[in-house]
């Protein structure tokens, strides 16, 4: 490997490091204690770093053991169905020696890999910020509802949701959306309102609601849509690296293109790559370094929409 | 964007090396414009590369549709230079399933570039495309300054025309042909052909 995808190989596993250090992994990093961290997803990201990082890979396999019980079988089948084959693979295995050394079963499990159980992480309450959706979990079980919470929380402009919206980025079917969203409203924590055509869904009391919460984090960033940007990143740079130089050009500009849902999503510009593109590989390769090096941070990416 | 001889050289090379380093090969046959540019015959610009066949097994197969790596291959080639993701398409494979001219793979001119080796009809093939094009088309058409550009010969005309007519058997397309052929100096084209 060249200097690209070691670089961006090292910030993956620190974005992976400092985000699992916010769910209680002992951790020399730690950039995102106040954004919410979204436990599935970050768990399909470590497995798709592999072996990147064995110890990252043993700490978060450690984890899910012991606080397995606050993850959600239904979401992560549902959103292996849209995870790319890579991250599909990666996880059987993850899956598999979870299920292994506990009495969960996680989906999509194929063969578990060597692992010895070590004890894990002392956690007495999910207090943190970032741990926000573990709290929700916690207090309102790992369901549905606990997802709409999570999201109508990190709804600031208090627009409120669809529930086709929410399906999406909460992992559950639009049937188990709209029920469980009835079932909220009916104990009086949801308002539903109608917003032209259509019809949303909003905490009835937001700020009673932080306030029975007690930590709610700054920002909830959009981590599907951050960890699919980083990991097709990471397999482009390692793919293309050794080709020639028209062919990565040709690389950059068709890994941009896919992930144009993505970077809209986690309001990222892409880069500037002219074309006929005769240099697109450096600005390519510059642009990600810096993305994925701000995500690793914590910060704001420095290409963000205004 | 329209392409140049040597952008159209560049274009195919980088499709080549992405076939290549994405472990694919595909043999293509060619006609049209872009075949006329790469033989030096004309020099007018082109947007595209139309595909006549694919060779499977050293036969011939209707190249409709691309096999999809290839596509993918396409677009992802047109992106980086500005061509339309269609930039190579199976459009003449029509022709294939009425018949090539007698003869036609003996007279391809072959390149390689990386994963994709490309055959072009022969000048006399291309004669018989843009006889069979030009008479479909009109006198107004590019296809008639092709044509002019090849120099082909009146027997050559004739004989383009010949093979066109198994593909349109109309009374119509015959008399487009007489006319076309009379442009083009062949004297009793009726009666010759």
């Amino acid at each position: 490997m060249n200097g690209s995808s070691l670089r961006l190989e090292s910030q993956a596993v620190e974005l992976a490091w400092s985000l699992w250090a916010g769910l209680g992994i002992p951790a020399w990093v730690g950039h995102h204690e106040s954004q919410a961290i979204d436990p599935e997803h970050l768990i399909l990201f470590t497995a798709f770093l592999r072996d990147d990082d064995p110890r990252l890979r043993d700490e978060a396999t450690t984890w899910c053991v012991h606080f397995g019980r606050y993850l959600s079988t239904v979401r992560f089948r549902n959103l292996l169905m849209t995870e790319a084959p890579t991250v599909r693979s990666a996880f059987g295995e993850f899956s598999a020696t979870i299920n292994a050394h506990s009495r969960l079963a996680l989906p999509a499990a194929t063969t578990p890999r060597a692992y010895r159980p070590t004890a894990g992480p002392s956690l007495s309450e999910f207090d943190q910020h970032s741990q926000v959706a573990l709290r929700l979990r916690a207090a309102f079980g790992v369901n549905a509802r606990a997802e709409i919470l999570r999201i109508l929380l990190a709804e600031a402009a208090g627009h409120g949701r669809s529930v086709a919206d929410m399906a999406t980025e909460a992992g559950f079917t639009k049937r188990n959306i709209a029920d469980a969203c009835v079932a909220l409203e009916m104990g009086g924590v949801l308002l539903e309102t109608r917003v032209r055509n259509q019809f949303r869904y909003r905490l009835r009391d937001s700020e009673a609601f932080k306030r029975f919460l007690g930590s709610v984090p700054d920002a909830f960033p959009p981590w599907r849509s951050v960890f699919h940007v980083v990991e097709r990143l990471l397999e482009t740079v390692r793919s293309a690296e050794s080709l020639p130089a028209q062919v990565q050009q040709i690389e950059a500009l068709k890994v941009v293109d896919e992930l144009t849902g993505d970077l809209q999503i986690a309001r990222v510009y892409p880069p500037q790559l002219k074309r006929p593109a005769f240099d697109a590989w450096s600005a390519f390769t510059d642009w990600a370094i810096h993305l994925v090096s701000d995500w690793a941070e914590g910060r704001s990416p420095r290409y963000l929409i205004a | 964007m329209s392409m140049n001889a040597d952008q159209l050289d560049r274009v195919l090379g980088a499709l080549g090396a992405t076939l290549a380093t994405r472990g694919l090969h595909y043999e293509l046959v060619a006609i049209g414009g872009s075949g006329l540019m790469l033989l030096g015959v004309v020099s007018r610009a082109t947007t595209d590369l139309d595909v006549v066949a694919l060779v499977r097994d050293g036969a011939y197969v209707a190249a409709e549709p691309l096999p999809a790596p290839l596509s993918e291959a396409v677009e992802d080639v047109g992106r980086a230079f500005g061509l339309s993701a269609q930039w190579v398409n199976a459009g003449p494979t029509e022709l294939l399933r009425f018949g090539l001219p007698d003869g036609f793979v003996e007279r391809v001119q072959t390149r390689t570039f990386g994963g994709l080796k490309l055959h072009f009809a022969g000048r006399f093939d291309q004669v018989c495309f843009k006889v069979y094009a030009a008479a479909d088309q009109g006198l107004l058409s590019k296809h008639v300054a092709d044509l002019r550009a090849l120099e082909p010969s009146s027997d050559e005309l004739l004989a383009a025309a010949r093979w066109s007519t198994t593909h349109d058997t109309s009374e119509g397309y015959r008399q487009e042909l007489v006319s076309l052929l009379g442009s083009l100096g062949v004297e009793g084209a009726d009666e010759r052909l």
